[in-house]
């Protein structure tokens, strides 16, 4: 992979993680001697680390999808290494919305993991659901399985998605869900039960959490083939 | 609540079934019902009532297109269509609608332009003067006693 950043005129500093090296720290020090962009390379664990630590900073956040759980960049239309090189060589860069789960940020989505949940929106009204199988995220790109051309799931709107699915009808062979799209700035996840909510396969929290749109909050090299 | 983006264009709400709002629900976009609301219900845009939706609140909204149950006042500012499953328990208030055969409301409604006309200026002229002559003279001959003589 450097020698394919290479051949397409990409050279950079390689930093190296490990449980001993600080990412918070050692994107500080990057920062202050100079660096414009960052490249993550690893899975979703690995970009939800590295946009924590750049947030707020003046530089230009690449993604490389490397080993499993690579959900995000696929969501950015980034499908493997290939793609991730033109798209950084290419180099567009957008401002993208990010979700803030407490005091942490997530670029894709929060899953709910126990799908019965109470959420407020804003003190105003609370949506709730009567299946305990339901599946509930918190989406700022358009999850995988959620067909395109809907006006819901646009990271540059200023809003995130409270996607509730249900199962609605029960085949011989697959469940079809109902959905329900709910866009908002704010809101509060409360459950009958303490829940799990996992940002961006990257870090669970505990209920009660508030979570809320941040616009425009950090810039990103995206591909050609993104739907936004 | 819910507005429009940067750009202008507005976002949808769907409330699928199995779901349940409590509160005031506000919305600038248009609104999909299939699941249960309680409480009031408002959008600018289009709001669309599914067959087995639930209702129990006081509904506004730019058009609407019902086929389930509302159990509260219903304003809409344009075109409101009931479908032949709607059941509406409350009042309608609409610019134009269409009730389809089979459709069932249980309340005041109120369809088209909310202004009675008035009578054209002259008509009102002259019968304030007749009205105003009368009077006088009415009120003349109660105030003069009648001549036994005569």
């Amino acid at each position: 992979m450097e020698m394919q950043l290479t051949d397409l005129g990409i050279g950079g500093k390689i930093s190296r993680l490990s449980p001993l090296k600080n990412l918070k720290q050692l994107i500080e020090e990057e920062v202050r001697v100079g660096v414009k962009t960052v490249v993550a390379v690893g899975n979703d664990k690995t970009l939800f680390q590295v946009i924590n630590a750049i947030v707020g900073r003046p530089v230009v956040l690449g993604i490389v999808p490397f080993g499993p759980n690579n959900t995000i960049a696929h969501d950015l239309g980034i499908n493997s290494v290939e793609d991730a090189t033109k798209t950084i060589s290419t180099r567009i860069i957008q401002k993208i919305d990010l979700g803030k789960i407490n005091n942490d940020y997530f670029v894709s989505q929060a899953t709910i993991s126990d799908g019965q949940a109470v959420i407020e929106f804003d003190d105003k009204f609370a949506v709730s659901t009567e299946h305990a199988g339901s599946k509930i995220n918190v989406c700022n790109l358009r999850p995988a399985h959620v067909a395109a051309g809907q006006n819901h799931f646009n990271p540059q709107d200023g809003y995130l998605d409270l996607l509730v699915e249900t199962a609605s009808r029960k085949g011989m062979f697959r469940t079809e869900f109902a959905k329900s799209i709910f866009p908002f700035k704010r809101i509060f996840i409360r459950g009958p039960k303490t829940a799990s909510i996992t940002a961006d396969g990257g870090k669970i929290f505990k209920t009660p959490v508030k979570i809320e749109a941040a616009p425009q909050k950090i810039k990103m090299i995206v591909s050609k083939k993104r739907d936004f | 609540m819910f507005k429009g983006d940067e750009a202008g264009r507005e976002v949808d709400t769907v409330i699928g079934p199995s779901v349940k709002v409590e509160g005031d629900f506000e919305a600038a976009g248009n609104v999909v019902v299939e699941g249960q609301v309680t409480g009031n219900l408002k959008t600018d845009r289009n709001l669309q009532v599914g067959s087995n939706a639930k209702i129990f609140a006081n509904v506004s909204a730019g058009s609407a297109n019902i086929a389930g149950e509302i159990q509260g006042n219903v304003k809409i500012q344009d075109s409101l269509d009931l479908s032949n499953s709607a059941r509406v328990f409350g009042d309608i208030k609409c610019k134009t609608a269409s009730i389809a055969s089979g459709a069932v409301v249980n309340g005041k409604v109120q369809i088209g332009e909310q202004k009675k006309s008035k009578p054209e200026a002259s008509e009102i002229t002259s019968g304030k003067t007749k009205k105003g002559k009368a009077s006088k003279t009415n009120k003349a001959a109660e105030a003069t006693p009648p001549d036994p003589l005569a």
